[in-house]
C-alpha cells in the first residue's frame, strides 16, 4: 500500500486554495486516511502558519477557525498518520525543493504539488504496482 | 447512497480513532517496561519502541486538541468540505495561484 507523506508544505495547500492545492486535494480525495502520514512537527508547523496569517490579518477568523477544524479532523484525530513502518512504500508530498532533493537521494518518490500534473497523480493513484517514476 | 470501500475504509478509521483516545483516557496505554531479568531481545526493545510511539502519539494529539481548543478550534465549529473550505479562501479574494502557505512555512524553516 501506498503512503503518502505530506510535509508541512504540502499539507496547508489542502486547506486553502494555492497553488498545488488541487494535487494535494486530489490524493486527499482518492485515498484512504490510512494512507496519510505527517510528522508532529508538521501539524506544528501548519498550525504555526495559519495563526501568523490570522495575527497578520491575511486570513479572516472565519477561515482561521474553518481551517483548523477541517486540519484537526483530518490529521490530528487520525492517530495513524503518525505511524511510519519500515516497509510503507512511502512517497514524499512537499513543496520544499530542499527536502525534495534528499529524498530522491534517498530513492524516495516524491511529489511537488506545485510542479505535479493532474495526469501523473491520477497515474500514480490508480497504479497497481509502486511507481518507479517522480512526479514532479 | 452506495458506500464504497473508501467510505467504509474512513468510517472504520474513525472508530478507531475514538477507541484509541478512549483506550488512552483509560490508562491503556502505559508505560510499564518488560520485566526480565535477561536483557531484551532486539525484538522487545522494537515492541516496546512501538508501543512508547504509539502511546506518545496518542498524548501529543491530545496536547494539540487542547492547543487548539484554547484558540477556538472546537468540534462545534461546523466542519466544512475541502471545497467549501477552498471557496471561502477564494470569496475573501486571495489569489489560487500564489503559494504564501507553503512558501511561509518554508522561510520559517529558516528563521
Amino acid at each position: 500500500m501506498r503512503i503518502f507523506y505530506f510535509d508541512s508544505s504540502a499539507l496547508a495547500k489542502g486547506d486553502i486554495k494555492e497553488k498545488g492545492s488541487v494535487i494535494v486535494e486530489r490524493i486527499l480525495e482518492n485515498t484512504a486516511e490510512q494512507q496519510w502520514r505527517v510528522l508532529m512537527i508538521g501539524l506544528l508547523e501548519t498550525i504555526s502558519i495559519f495563526v501568523r496569517k490570522k495575527n497578520n490579518k491575511v486570513i479572516s477568523q472565519t477561515i482561521f477557525q474553518s481551517a483548523l477544524r477541517t486540519f484537526k479532523n483530518d490529521f490530528l484525530d487520525n492517530l495513524k498518520v503518525f505511524k511510519v513502518e519500515a516497509t510503507n512504500d512511502l512517497i514524499l508530498v512537499s513543496a520544499d525543493q530542499r527536502l525534495l532533493t534528499a529524498a530522491k537521494a534517498e530513492r524516495l518518490q516524491v511529489i511537488n504539488p506545485e510542479t505535479a500534473t493532474l495526469a501523473e497523480i491520477e497515474q500514480l493513484l490508480q497504479a497497481d504496482s509502486p511507481a518507479q517514476s517522480h512526479a514532479e | 447512497m452506495e458506500a464504497t470501500l473508501l467510505d467504509l475504509s474512513r468510517r472504520v478509521e474513525k472508530l478507531e480513532r475514538k477507541f484509541d483516545i478512549l483506550q488512552f483516557d483509560r490508562g491503556t496505554f502505559r508505560d510499564v517496561p518488560l520485566e526480565s531479568e535477561r536483557p531484551l531481545t532486539l525484538a522487545e526493545q522494537g515492541r516496546q519502541m512501538m508501543e512508547r510511539a504509539r502511546r506518545n502519539a496518542v498524548r501529543d494529539s491530545l496536547h494539540f486538541r487542547q492547543v487548539l481548543e484554547e484558540m477556538g478550534i472546537t468540534d462545534d465549529i461546523p466542519l466544512l468540505s475541502r471545497k467549501e473550505l477552498q471557496q471561502l479562501y477564494l470569496d475573501a479574494g486571495f489569489d489560487p495561484e500564489a503559494n504564501d502557505f507553503a512558501q511561509g512555512i518554508i522561510a520559517m524553516r529558516e528563521e
